[in-house]
């Protein structure tokens, strides 16, 4: 498999990444842990009204915003990797899937701090936390194929269709509202809640949700679900990329 | 040499002339199965190339700029699809297109070098064991950990250069990669090139110094409007080269340079003179 050839160029590209995007600022990481910090603080005085619909309500939007952080961010990043690398993917040959997937590890890098940091931070201060928590890796990986599978089509489309990159932000903006970042899901009218469902980072936010606030393990409906969305997406991503790749070098 | 490397049949590669905007989804099949609709205006970059080179040989590509000496190479190199013919080859290949590829001017000059060692093929291990090899190649030691941002172009490329060396695969193919850097470091990077050529590797080489092609090549191409103008002895591919263009060649060609040049020299050196004395007047 490529990933596993090039196991050793995908670490090293992701590390520089890091380095690249926080070596310049005087807080560095800190960063990543304070920009999701001070966002939480602006919605939680927003939404300041509706705080008691939920439980435990500052550790119900951290769970969102990291989430939905992590998606924009990989999924953002990932879509004009192909156009950032082209001097590069014009004078080598590479599988240029690498450079998506390094996008994305150095995404996960990010959250994964955010979340182990963040989140028993703000227990502290919200109360208790579940034991449950320390299963977060799993979903982690779920989550990943996802965001992966959803970038290589990104990824692949970009080269071709430049508009995309004006069109996914506002994608970007509309998801956020339609996932359950602000408002718990009980908002969703009965009617359409089955849909609503359907969205997979919607139940991946459920599923952190679960872990960290209800003590309860995701169901394996969710968790099938999920996984099947996440490898379904990955394949037919993957499927795309290698019909699109032969002439990303050209259109670039 | 009897045993072929590099096999070319019949190799077409097309471009269009003037690229339509982003794409549409009804283009897309097109893209998908390579094939540009018959009412787009097109340049024939490389119309029917036959090729074999050799096990072994060091081959030389001429010709005038936009003859698709590089489209060649990325065909080779197996960078972009051929419109129609095949290429074959057989062995490892490493292409050396260009030399700061690949470089981050973020990064320090060790952290680049891990990088593009990397990208090159190389493990983490491989690379902490040559890493040493490479700095003291490039003569870089000082500035080991500066940032590339402020190397200056030189410096660059010779770092680059220092790291692609480092390969080892059965064909190398270069684009005018050899006069890198200043004097000395020029004689070193001869140096590396000619060990390649010497050695049972297959070397496929562009370049536009001729004195290149005819001190390293064992055979040479000459490259005119996407077809084969010539092939054979460098020296006789040169001459059918420069007839094409109308430039005068010889073998002393360096001697007449130089002999152009020291008379220049001398009438600068007059002209001083006269300059200097103006001054003195005034």
């Amino acid at each position: 498999m490529w990933f596993v050839k090039h196991w050793d160029l995908i670490k090293t590209l992701t590390i520089n990444d890091l380095k690249i995007k926080y070596q310049h600022t005087y807080l560095g990481l800190v960063w990543s842990l304070l920009s999701p910090l001070l966002l939480l603080l602006v919605l939680y005085f927003i939404f300041y009204n509706i705080r008691h619909m939920e439980a435990n309500f500052a550790q119900y939007l951290l769970i969102g915003i990291l989430t939905w952080r992590f998606f924009t961010s990989a999924t953002t990043s990932s879509l004009s990797v192909i156009r950032q690398n082209a001097s590069l993917l014009s004078n080598i040959v590479l599988p240029s899937e690498i450079f998506v997937l390094t996008k994305n590890l150095s995404a996960l890098i990010s959250f994964t701090l955010e979340f182990v940091i963040l989140i028993p931070l703000v227990a502290l201060i919200t109360g208790t936390i579940s034991p449950y928590v320390i299963l977060f890796p799993l979903i982690h990986i779920l989550f990943l194929l996802v965001t992966f599978g959803i970038s290589l089509i990104l990824a692949s489309f970009y080269p071709y269709f430049r508009d995309l990159a004006e069109i996914w932000p506002v994608i970007i903006q509309l998801g956020f509202f339609l996932c359950p970042i602000i408002y718990p899901v009980t908002m969703i009218p009965e009617t359409v809640r089955g849909i609503y469902l359907l969205n997979p980072i919607t139940q991946v936010m459920l599923m952190y949700r679960d872990l960290v606030l209800n003590s309860v393990l995701p169901s394996s409906v969710s968790l099938c679900y999920v996984l099947l969305f996440g490898i379904g997406i990955c394949i037919i991503g993957h499927y795309l990329f290698k019909k699109l790749e032969p002439r990303f070098v050209e259109v670039i | 040499m009897t045993e072929a490397t590099i096999e070319i049949r019949d190799l077409k590669k097309y471009y269009p002339i003037s690229r339509k905007k982003g794409f549409s989804f009804i283009d897309l099949p097109n893209i998908i199965k390579r094939k540009l609709s018959e009412s787009d205006p097109i340049i024939k970059v490389l119309d029917g190339i036959d090729l074999d080179i050799y096990k072994g040989e060091c081959f030389g590509i001429i010709g005038p700029n936009g003859t698709g000496k590089s489209t060649l190479l990325r065909l080779i190199a197996g960078i972009i699809p051929p419109d129609s013919g095949s290429v074959k080859i057989t062995g490892s290949l490493i292409p050396l297109l260009s030399l700061n590829v690949g470089f981050s001017g973020e990064l320090d000059a060790h952290d680049n070098v891990y990088q593009y060692g990397m990208i090159l093929g190389f493990t983490k291990k491989e690379m902490d064991a040559l890493y040493d090899d490479i700095i003291a190649f490039s003569g870089l030691e000082k500035y080991q950990y500066m940032h590339l941002k402020n190397f200056s172009s030189g410096m660059r490329v010779k770092l680059g250069f220092s790291t692609a060396v480092q390969i080892n695969p059965d064909i190398l193919v270069l684009d005018e990669v050899l006069s890198v850097g200043d004097v000395s470091f020029k004689e070193k990077s001869r140096q590396k090139i000619l060990d390649f050529c010497n050695s049972d590797k297959t070397v496929v080489i562009v370049s536009h110094s001729m004195g290149t092609i005819t001190d390293i090549c064992d055979r040479a191409m000459f490259l005119n409007d996407g077809k084969i103008g010539g092939i054979g002895d460098p020296e006789d591919v040169i001459a059918a080269y420069m007839e094409v263009m109308h430039e005068p060649w010889s073998r002393n060609e360096g001697e007449r340079k130089r002999e152009e040049a020291e008379k220049r020299r001398a009438l600068k050196r007059a002209d001083s003179g006269a300059l200097r004395k103006c001054r003195l007047l005034e």
